[in-house]
């Protein structure tokens, strides 16, 4: 019985070409588009998942009371004090990023010398946590014996190419500096893990730092994450709940002096990549809002292509009708109708899945070009992959199939076979209508959506940032030097001796540049005379006398560090400028209020010298910051305001000057306004998908309406042709049977733009400094759709409307 | 084999509402070929229909094979239909997408017969009706005549007691059609009750009795012979 169905099902696909290509061809779209974000979702979802320990590993973090927001930071005494007091800790393990780009060279070859981005002190317990295999070396020996180093197999044979590395040394000069012997190789990270390294050096190492050395900063010195392993089935709460009792005790005093409290989470591992908005430097985070909205543009594009499905089936029911009641006369039942028509169904989509399946394979690449996503797992030879599939086709036969089953297996064979049924209900003709407003709604949001998104990056690019970062070149001061050199003195040789490169106009140094975010904040930055519990997060940097003027800072009140008035004292108060948000921050009611008076910021005691105009340091995700810039002359970055004219000579000059004074050290440069801009790349991302499946959803949408106008104007040409015939013109014969479509498309905008209004300020929520929702979006993506619906229904329209009426007449 | 009392339908729309049959009085035995004949509208089809279990008549009573099946539901009227009746149509309404042999076979199909049997019972009726040639051609591949030969197959291959045409020549020459005629009598012979609703006097004529049907009365009977069960 089934070899029969499967085959008047394939019969009939192979009969209507036309359709079962609009059929085939728009589900294949929406399967491709969910085997995509399928393969996506499963990527961001699969993070750190190859650890056998996953489901008990967790990172430590922290909510403070006062700032309300969570970090990964701590202290290095937080993991041997968390061991130590709470039970179900099975093992814990410290991660220490090396927060400056260390230096490392071969002995054996001077000239593979690198910066390195990767570098992490941990304890050996991390290896036993994580699942990050040895190919060479000893577990049991790793990481424990000090002057010792791991690294990534790719690590390896960019040092040593083909030797092999074991027992030989590499010079890192970085956080810490020293000579470091190779003692085992690491698997390279797989990219779906949230920390991403090429180099693991022992912590006993790191703890000789003198500033770790300190017993009263073991506490205070958050500069470390901490990962620990718990007893199986705990219940995390309660070891949240003990993990904020052993800090509290141990840091009683300080909690009492400020007025504080903290409460510590052991945070799932799982949640640790797709949590972002928990800041840990250096590892690489997604977004579970990203996720979300991916699997929701997943289902509706799905949704979309499966209406196709049933509008086309159901339009064409006249043309089954026949069949129906010829098979029910003869004695079929309902249920094998309804099976018939769900083979079919199952048929359409099983071609399209196979369609999708190729399809995807060669779009996999663009997506990960346009998403940054690096989806090469072999998710072919995955079960859940298949089993994804299954799912998807099983949902989309019975989405797609079981209503059109139903409908056309309820026709009258009496009725039909006189040909009086099989027309389309009343109610049945509005489902249909409203199918396709949903699925012109859902392209008109996505299309609005685009727009929006377009338009607010076009305002983040353009908007006055209160700065000028043109024509700026950043370079970073050395981290390797000669024993015994001065490295504020050297960098004040490389600033003379580039000062004499024509091209270069300005030049300044500084601790940091816009777009990098800064390297030292506090939280307790107050006025001197106000409670230590009132203070407020704020940021420091080091600037010289040069920096306001190469990035057009406008000083509003006070004096500039150009001014010889200003210097820093010792035993004095530092003299810093302050920008307006910190200003009002501290609660001063206008920038003259604050000049000479006294602030204090992490334990430091400041006094307000001047005050710049407020200006974005930071991308337009982030509201400006509180910032206090102190004078220096020993900042380590360098940034050159240079002339455009003849670059490359340029940046060689300054190459030639940075090698000859720092031999041993990489020389690299990048433009600020470049690195900024840089900031809005997952913006950008996003806005070129949210583009791509806004086609996508238009196409599908289109090819079902080709479908649907094809078959309504079937269905009436005799009305066409007795119109001819009485007279009606070919303007009002394509009216006739454009309007009902252009209607429909009205209403899909019209359902559209509250729910676009409604998402997109929720997007837009995301930026601190964002556009009003403009109506030409609206009208224009109405007008595009409506353009594009015009189009594909006139096409069908205009074709009937000209054919010869007796024609018309003839096929009744 | 067939027995009605006070047949009626009616059609009801918004506004109007139409009697399609009014009171219909039949009785038609077992081996009779009866014809019923009246004009456009006269409720020819309506009466077939209902007579075909295709329909519910709106009052009254249709025994059918000793069953009273006017309160049957779809199922219960398919099934008691796909056993007993089989249905010879003005246009065929042969399935474009089967073949001859496939077309045939359908009511076997649905009967559940397993397919081995399927294939000989089909194979005997092609050959009977003389289309063995054709099993493997698409319907639209056949002459009129042709096709309806099919049909005539597909309605006989379950071995029904009874055939309902309706207009079986309307479509077809006079050559093709006197054809059919013959094949209809020939099983008429062999057994089967044969209810055909037609407008032509010829077709009539092979008929042993004629019911007129006019707005959905039955003004005559006319019985040409004498009927001997």
């Amino acid at each position: 019985m089934f070899r029969s169905y499967l085959k008047i099902a394939l019969r009939n696909l192979l009969k209507r070409k036309v359709y079962s290509a609009i059929n085939i061809t728009g589900l294949s779209l929406g399967l491709t588009c969910c085997l995509l974000i399928f393969e996506y979702v499963t990527f961001e979802y699969g993070f750190d998942r190859f650890n056998e320990n996953f489901p008990d590993l967790y990172r430590v973090t922290e909510t403070g009371s006062r700032s309300g927001g969570t970090e990964a930071l701590e202290g290095y005494a937080l993991g041997p004090a968390l061991d130590e007091a709470v039970p179900e800790v099975v093992r814990f393990a410290r991660l220490h990023p090396d927060y400056n780009i260390p230096v490392i060279s071969s002995a054996e070859h001077p000239e593979k010398v690198f910066e390195e981005k990767s570098v992490y002190y941990t304890d050996p317990a991390f290896l036993q946590m994580f699942t990050y295999p040895l190919v060479s070396g000893d577990l049991r020996t790793a990481l424990v014996e000090s002057g010792t180093m791991l690294l990534s197999e790719s690590a390896a044979r960019k040092y040593f190419g083909t030797d092999n590395p074991i027992g030989k040394t590499l010079n890192v000069t970085g956080w810490i500096k020293g000579v470091f012997r190779v003692n085992g190789v690491l698997r390279d990270v797989p990219t779906n893990s949230h920390l991403q390294f090429d180099f693991l050096l022992p912590m006993t190492d790191l703890l000789q730092k003198s500033g770790y050395k300190d017993p009263t900063l073991a506490w205070h010195w958050s500069n470390f994450l901490t990962y620990v392993q718990l007893q199986p089935g705990v219940n995390i709460g309660e070891v949240g709940r003990k993990f904020t009792n052993v800090v509290m005790t141990h840091r009683k005093e300080h909690f009492e002096r400020t007025k504080t409290s903290v409460r510590v989470n052991a945070q799932p591992l799982r949640d640790v990549y797709l949590n972002g908005s928990i800041f840990a430097p250096k590892a690489i985070s997604g977004s579970y809002r990203t996720v979300y909205f991916f699997i929701v543009v997943g289902v509706v594009t799905l949704l979309i292509a499966l209406v196709n499905y049933v509008n086309l089936s159901t339009a064409r029911s006249l043309d089954r009708a026949r069949e129906v009641g010829i098979r029910k006369t003869i004695g079929a039942q309902r249920k094998q109708l309804v099976l018939q028509f769900l083979v079919e169904s199952a048929l359409t989509n099983i071609g399209a899945i196979l369609l999708a399946l190729v399809s995807t394979e060669f779009l996999r690449p663009m997506l990960n070009q346009l998403a940054g996503t690096q989806l090469t797992i072999d998710l072919l030879s995955r079960p859940e992959f298949w089993g994804a599939v299954a799912a998807i086709s099983l949902a989309g036969t019975l989405l797609a199939g079981l209503y059109p089953a139903f409908v056309l297996s309820s026709f009258l064979p009496a009725s039909v076979l006189k040909g009086k049924g099989g027309t389309s209900s009343f109610l049945r003709i509005r489902l249909r209508q409203g199918l396709v407003v949903f699925q012109f709604a859902a392209a008109v949001v996505l299309l609005a959506g685009t727009a929006i998104v377009h338009d607010q990056l076009n305002y983040v690019r353009h908007m006055d940032i209160g700065m000028n970062l043109n024509r700026v070149l950043a370079v970073r001061g050395p981290t390797v030097l000669p024993e015994g050199a001065q490295k504020t003195i050297m960098m004040g040789t490389l600033m003379e001796q580039l000062r004499q490169i024509p091209a270069i106009e300005q030049i300044t140094r500084s601790s940091a540049l816009p777009g990098e975010g800064f390297n030292w904040y506090s939280s307790g930055l107050r006025q001197s005379t106000a409670d230590p519990s009132t203070g407020v997060r704020g940021a420091m940097a080091w600037i010289d006398s040069g920096f306001a003027e190469l990035f057009d800072l406008e000083l509003i009140a006070g004096v500039g560090f150009e001014s010889n008035a200003v210097r820093g004292v010792e035993g004095q108060p530092t003299p810093v400028i302050a920008n307006e948000t910190a200003i009002r921050n501290l609660r001063f009611d206008f920038p003259e209020q604050s000049l000479n008076q006294l602030i204090h910021i992490g334990g430091e005691q400041c006094r307000i010298v001047g005050v710049y105009k407020d200006f974005n340091w930071s991308s337009a995700h982030s509201p400006r910051e509180a910032v206090l810039f102190t004078p220096t002359q020993a900042g380590s970055k360098l940034a050159l305001k240079v002339n455009s004219i003849n670059l490359g000579q340029t940046i060689a000059d300054i190459r030639r000057v940075y090698t000859t004074i720092f031999p041993g050290n990489p020389f690299d440069y990048y433009f600020v306004d470049e690195r900024f801009d840089e900031q809005y790349r997952n913006d950008e991302r996003f806005a070129t998908l949210f583009g791509v499946f806004a086609i996508l959803t238009i196409l599908i949408g289109c090819l079902g309406l080709f479908g649907l106008v094809s078959f309504s104007t079937e269905q009436r040409l005799k009305e066409v042709g007795v119109r001819k015939v009485l007279g009606a013109s070919i303007t009002s014969l394509v009216g006739l049977l454009t309007k009902e479509f252009v209607f429909l498309v009205c209403a899909g905008n019209v359902l559209a733009w509250p729910v676009t209004y409604h998402v997109m300020s929720l997007w837009l929520e995301d930026f601190a400094f964002r556009i009003e929702i403009a109506w030409w979006v609206f009208a224009l993506a109405g007008g595009l759709t409506l353009f594009i619906a015009l189009l594909t229904v006139s096409v069908q329209a205009v074709k009937a409307a000209l054919a010869n009426p007796v024609e018309a007449l003839r096929y009744e | 084999m067939i027995k009605t009392m006070n047949l009626k339908r009616m059609y009801a729309t918004d506004e109007v509402e139409t009697t399609a049959l009014n009171n219909v009085n039949i009785e038609i035995n077992e081996g009779e070929f009866v014809a019923i004949m009246g004009p456009s509208g006269c409720g020819k089809s309506t009466l077939l229909n209902i007579l075909g279990l295709l329909d519910n008549p709106s009052d009254g009573e249709y025994h059918f094979v000793g069953h009273e099946v006017s309160k049957y539901t779809e199922r219960q009227r398919a099934n008691l239909r796909k056993a007993n009746i089989g249905f010879v149509f003005q246009s065929f309404n042969l399935i474009d997408e089967l073949t001859v042999f496939e077309n045939v076979e359908l009511p076997l199909f649905y009967l559940g017969v397993a397919s081995a049997e399927r294939e000989k019972r089909v194979n005997e009726v092609l050959e009977h009706m003389g289309v063995m040639h054709r099993k493997s051609h698409f319907p639209q591949q056949l002459s009129g005549g042709q096709q309806q030969r099919v049909a005539v197959s597909r309605a006989i291959v379950a071995k029904p007691k009874l055939i309902l045409a309706d207009e079986p020549t309307g479509n077809l020459d006079s050559a093709h059609g006197s054809e059919v005629m013959k094949l209809l009598t020939q099983l008429n012979e062999a057994g089967t009750t044969i209810v055909m609703v037609t407008h032509s006097t010829h077709d009539s004529e092979f008929a042993h009795r004629i019911i007129h049907l006019f707005d959905g009365h039955v003004v005559t009977e006319n019985i040409k012979e004498q009927f001997h069960v």
